[in-house]
């Protein structure tokens, strides 16, 4: 493992390689300081512009634009209050408190320190277990490969959105449109209706650009789309030794909260910043909360960034993507003739290590650039959002054109995007939707594969231990589920009220 | 029935009818080859999830247990002025690919979508869309040799 290790160290160190991740990471660094754009929807539509590259410097521009976005969202959420990415929301609360105090420099400083702690702790213990998980991976059965990709799509559309129901219709309806096109164990055809050009079955990455991009610029357009605001004088600073130490306890909180919840597939970044800053807001009760606490921007921003060592472990080994970010990066992987899984780390370990040794090496390019370049892209925000979300919009449809360099996956983009757009107004999960997409050959191949072994007989999924484990947490969840919404409903009837049922769509990250 | 409530059932008898277009479409597939399974299974059985849980959700809007606040469907020319005009913009510059090189298809359509999001002045509006689309040019026509 040293051995390969050190291999895709080298590799990522090569010039050529080593730009591309700087570029990359500049450019994750741009996408999470601008709200209203995301990591995935930056993934997704730069990969077509990946076509003619290999695969890893392919997957450098993309690792840098993983990590970059999760170290960029805090340059918003700290200056005007308002997160470039949903993973820098927790960020918001203490850190534009600090701004408004003067201190914007510092919390700015912070960010990016507890960035790189998170995400390079993340890092080591993602290349400590990938191995490990990797060698027992293999020994993972069909109806175990099937279960676990059921398992993974009903948690994130369970906890992507307010709304679990439409979490679970969007991940089933992404599971049909992931069969159309010709069945692969018999050859027949499925839901083409009679168009040749769904043979191949749809475009998946038009699909999925449309989806994420087109459809939430379509969203968003209806919103604000001006410069966001003044922002505080800015004198930035790195923290000093003795504030390092202070807030090194609240990091190390961030960074297990993010590392352990990015390996549960639907639980993304935000949800391991808003935990780690509910953490050390309930054990530093002597401290002032919501008036600029070093502390809170620190855990969260160690968080988000930890998420990502976690997310790629499940993603690399298993074949299951962590969030939203590592499901696109999965697409990326399959177009680039790659399939991560049992098998990826001994079918194909230099790309595996090659993968692993970049997102720690992005780590320090991401650091860097984010010192070097603070007051350019505090300057950015105050960029008009209409110009980018124009621009945005003509890379996804060249983008869907470049695949195949036909027409027709531009209208697929064009169909996914409206389609993405409905989904946002009316509360559906566009990632739930995505994962479906992207995991349903995997489910359906598996699950097939695992009867035709049993020949047919349905308790092979029961006897298995992976397979049953998954079955009797998603029972136990959905149980869960139900008395929740019982004594809601209880209480509802109680106080004479019904229930306010909304939906607040979470933006994928 | 307040609007809300009307789109949310509207929404979920649209998505049980796609369920029933799965269902009729796959019909001739529903014969499995000795020890496999049919090929109508997998996409049927998704289907059948999506309806059973549209039901689901018809049910409790109907017994009350689930409400929809009618903020959540604005279908003003406010909040929908903007993306249909993008999208009439986005489907125009698909239909015209073809036909309308590039350079040309593009600086109208930054113009135009510039123009819808509110970017103004004029001037500020031609240059933004004139770097823009050299921006593309070099991008996909120089360095990805992408054939537009």
């Amino acid at each position: 493992m040293n051995d390969l290790l050190l291999a895709g160290l080298l590799e990522t160190l090569q010039p050529l390689n080593f730009l591309l991740l700087a570029i990359g990471s500049f450019l994750g660094l741009l996408v999470g300081v601008l709200p209203g754009l995301s990591s995935p929807m930056a993934i997704a539509v730069l990969i077509p512009l990946t076509y003619g590259m290999n695969p890893i410097p392919a997957l450098m521009i993309l690792i840098g634009i993983y990590i970059g976005t999760k170290t960029g969202g805090a340059y918003s959420a700290i200056l005007v209050r308002t997160p470039g990415t949903p993973a820098a929301a927790a960020t918001a609360v203490e850190g534009h408190p600090m701004a408004l105090k003067g201190d914007a420099g510092q919390a700015l400083g912070i960010s990016v320190i507890a960035s790189t702690y998170g995400g390079l702790i993340s890092w080591v213990i993602a290349v400590v277990f990938a191995g490990t998980i990797g060698r027992y991976a293999v020994r993972i059965s069909a109806a175990d490969l099937a279960m676990i990709g059921i398992f993974a799509l009903t948690m994130v559309a369970a906890l992507s959105g307010r709304d679990t129901l439409k979490g679970l219709m969007a991940a089933s309806i992404g599971l049909i449109v992931s069969s159309v096109g010709l069945d692969e164990l018999t050859g027949v055809a499925r839901l083409t209706f009679g168009h040749f050009q769904l043979m191949g079955g749809l475009p998946f990455l038009a699909a999925i650009i449309g989806l994420f991009a087109v459809g939430t610029v379509l969203y968003d357009v209806a919103g604000a789309t001006k410069a966001a605001g003044a922002q505080a004088q800015l004198n930035f600073s790195l923290p000093s030794l003795r504030l390092l130490r202070e807030i090194r306890w609240s990091m190390d909180v961030g960074t297990a909260f993010g590392t352990v919840l990015g390996i549960i597939p639907g639980v993304g970044a935000d949800t391991a910043g808003w935990l780690s800053y509910a953490h050390i807001k309930r054990r530093l009760k002597n401290r002032k909360f919501g008036e600029g606490v070093p502390e809170g921007v620190a855990a969260p921003e160690a968080a988000n960034n930890a998420v990502t060592g976690g997310a790629v472990l499940p993603m690399l080994t298993l074949g299951i993507p962590g969030d939203a970010s590592t499901a696109v990066m999965l697409g990326a992987l399959m177009l680039y003739g790659l399939q991560p899984g049992p098998l990826f780390f001994t079918e194909s370990p230099e790309v595996a290590y090659g993968f692993l040794a970049a997102l720690g090496v992005a780590n320090i390019t991401t650091l860097i650039i984010a010192l070097v370049m603070v007051r350019p892209f505090v300057a950015i925000l105050r960029l008009n959002r209409s110009v980018l979300y124009g621009s945005v919009l003509v890379l996804a449809l060249v983008g869907g054109f470049a695949g195949t360099n036909a027409t027709f996956d531009m209208a697929v983009v064009i169909g996914f995007g409206i389609v993405g757009f409905l989904m946002e107004k009316y509360g559906f999960s566009i990632p739930a939707m995505a994962l479906g997409i992207i995991l349903g050959p995997l489910i359906e191949s598996n699950f097939r594969r695992a009867l035709m072994i049993s020949r047919g007989d349905a308790t092979v999924f029961l006897t298995s231990p992976i397979s049953l484990a998954c079955i009797v947490i998603l029972g136990l969840i959905f149980v869960r589920f139900l008395v929740r919404q019982g004594r809601a409903r209880r209480r509802a009837g109680a106080l004479g009220d019904s229930l306010p049922s909304g939906h607040e769509q979470q933006r994928p990250h | 029935m307040r609007t809300a409530t009307l789109h949310e059932t509207t929404i979920m008898f649209a998505l049980i009818g796609g369920a029933a277009v799965v269902f009729i479409e796959t019909a001739p597939l529903t014969e499995a080859q000795p020890g496999q399974i049919a090929p109508a299974l997998f996409p049927r059985l998704a289907a059948g999830a999506v309806a059973a849980m549209a039901m689901l959700r018809i049910g409790a809007l109907v017994l009350g247990h689930h409400r929809v606040e009618d903020a959540d469907v604005d279908w003003s020319w406010s909040a929908i002025g903007k993306p249909l005009l993008s999208a009439v913009l986005i489907i125009g510059y698909y239909l015209a690919f073809d036909h309308v090189p590039f350079i040309a298809l593009t600086a109208l359509f930054l113009v135009l979508t510039f123009w819808v999001y509110g970017v103004r002045p004029w001037y500020k509006n031609l240059l933004n869309a004139a770097v823009a689309t050299g921006f593309f040019w070099i991008l996909f026509l120089h360095f990805l040799r992408i054939p537009v």
